[in-house]
């Protein structure tokens, strides 16, 4: 029998039980965030050494004589409170993906100025229906293989796979393959007992009553990109003739309003439009119904390549803005990297299997690598048909599923590390040295925008600190 | 009493609107736009601690009648010793 320990409780030097991150906001004051304990507070210089101290090992009693600080700090979880749980979830051996995103075309009706793809200026591709088959065959059979395995080890099974539409072009614009292979996925799911979730990225510039109630009825959410106003539409998002698209997209919009349909908007922030972002939000507000509104600086990458950067100071200062008249209308505003309710290791799918065919079949883990000859494809392509279905490169996997936030050291001392969860990866390899991650210049309007969502969220909690139960 | 009622009475012990406030300035995180090849150091770590002597909390408000949701009102801070001492005074 092990002896009782003779050391009262209250002498023991309390653990600092969390990982805390200090920001300077200028004139002795600090704002504390443990992300994964979802707490936050400003604090003065000497609570700063005294939580430093802790991580140290060291406890200032004579700072804090009753021990009202530590009780504190208990309270939101920042002391004694056992390790904390990291937001990381592993991937090994053969993917099994219940998710495709079937890249079904590089063909498109539009030629935006900023467009990732170059659309247009690359080589015509479609996607045959037997290419979308054998990749919907692939998913629901690992669907299959996932709950027979469930079942037999006791554990919930999934209950329906993923299906999506992207880019490089406009997923409209092949239609017969976007239908058909949609109506194929619904007879696979159903043969063995599943739904089929569907989703697509668009340009909304359909043009067409039948195709819009098509989607109405079919895909459960889809994203549009439409720039706000119609007169940025029509200046950064022509038709291949040359022509504005903005009136066709709000006819879309306006169907999907009356069918009710959820969909989100993304706004693309050139810098020379920076300073109409927030009349641009306050017209979709007083128009649209978006579920929210996504806005992103211009990729640096495609048609974008040589435009001046958006990736600037002058964002955040009319994100700001926009944030405050999205509020004003009841709208949802994000910026991908800075979301406050995420704690992940993976920004998106490509360190977790994505699978994402291209319009030749072969896999890629990202859809902005959406073909062979892209530049970055020897670094996202990792798989190809086979006869058995397809055949994995699994050293370029592993490097993919490596490119998750923990790994990333540049980002260790970052306190939005686990909001951006490394950021776009296809962004920053596109100006960064492929060799080692050192960011990109969005890490700095991330961690702004996450500052800002911490001392909003401190505001309105009462003014003095936020904490939120796991 | 539960955690969450706890910390709610600690934050309304804080009296907010006793405290004078000022206006933030604009402080951005190092690292302009266009130089954010540094790694970022926000790891907890000491500070130079000036003259104050006491462990505080420095309230936050938005700024009311601001069309920009960045700037925020900072308080001059409390002690969290007087504000727990306040949470079991009701005179206080």
């Amino acid at each position: 029998m092990s002896a009782p320990s003779l050391i009262p409780t209250e002498l023991a030097v309390p653990q600092l039980s969390a990982e805390v991150f200090s920001i300077p906001q200028g004139e002795n004051r600090y704002l504390i965030y443990a992300p994964l304990r979802r707490t936050a507070f400003v604090a003065n210089a000497r609570l700063v050494n005294f939580l430093a101290d802790l991580k140290e090992g060291r406890y200032d009693k004579a700072a804090d004589p009753e021990g009202v600080v530590i009780d504190f700090l208990r309270q939101v979880a920042i002391v004694d409170s056992g390790p904390e749980t990291l937001p990381v979830s592993t991937l090994s051996g053969a993917p099994l993906p219940t998710a495709i995103t079937l890249l079904l075309t590089t063909a498109c009706n539009l030629r935006c100025n900023y467009c990732y793809a170059s659309a247009g200026e690359t080589a015509l591709k479609f996607m045959s229906l037997e290419t979308a088959k054998r990749g919907i065959d692939f998913i629901a059979a690992n669907a299959a293989k996932k709950n027979f395995i469930a079942k037999y080890a006791g554990q919930p099974g999934v209950t329906e796979i993923h299906v999506a539409y992207h880019g490089g072009g406009e997923p409209t614009a092949h239609w017969s393959v976007l239908t058909e292979s949609f109506a194929y996925a619904q007879q696979k799911a159903q043969a063995i007992g599943l739904r089929v979730k569907g989703n697509m990225t668009s340009n909304g510039v359909l043009r067409d009553d039948k195709k819009i109630d098509w989607i109405i009825a079919n895909l459960d959410k889809v994203m549009i990109s439409f720039d706000g106003l119609p007169t940025i539409q029509d200046k950064q998002r022509l038709t291949a003739g040359g022509r504005g698209s903005s009136e066709a997209v709000m006819q879309t919009l306006r169907r999907f309003d009356a069918a009710n349909y959820p969909y989100t908007l993304r706004i693309t922030a050139t810098e020379a439009f920076l300073e109409q972002l927030p009349e641009a939000v306050a017209f979709i507000g007083e128009h649209f119904k978006p579920q929210s509104i996504h806005v992103e600086p211009a990729y640096l990458i495609g048609r974008g390549q040589q435009a001046p950067s958006a990736n600037t100071t002058r964002f955040i200062s009319a994100y700001r803005a926009a944030r405050a008249v999205a509020t004003k209308q009841g709208l949802t505003l994000e910026y991908s990297p800075a979301r406050l309710d995420r704690r992940s290791n993976h920004f998106c799918g490509i360190t977790q299997d994505a699978f994402s065919l291209s319009a030749d079949g072969n896999v890629s883990a990202c859809y902005s690598s959406f073909s062979e000859a892209d530049k970055l494809a020897d670094v996202f392509f990792y798989g190809k048909p086979d006869s058995q279905g397809y055949v994995f490169d699994m050293p370029a996997l592993e490097k993919l599923r490596n490119w998750a936030v923990r790994h990333q050291e540049f980002c260790d001392g970052c306190f939005a590390k686990w909001h951006c969860a490394g950021d776009c990866h296809y962004n920053t390899l596109s100006v960064s040295d492929r060799s080692k991650f050192t960011g990109s210049e969005r890490c700095h309007i991330t961690r702004e925008l996450t500052q800002d969502e911490l001392l909003a969220r401190i505001a309105a909690a009462g003014g003095q600190f936020w904490h939120e139960s796991a | 009493m539960n955690c969450w009622l706890a910390l709610q009475r600690l934050a309304d012990n804080f009296g907010m609107n006793q405290h004078k406030y000022f206006e933030l300035k604009l402080v951005d995180t190092p690292g302009t736009a266009t130089q954010s090849v540094v790694a970022p150091q926000f790891a907890l770590r000491p500070v130079p601690a000036e003259s104050d002597a006491d462990l505080k909390i420095i309230p936050v408000q938005v700024m009311p009648n601001t069309s920009e949701q960045r700037f925020f009102l900072f308080g001059q801070g409390k002690q969290i010793g007087v504000i727990n001492h306040a949470r079991t005074n009701p005179n206080h």
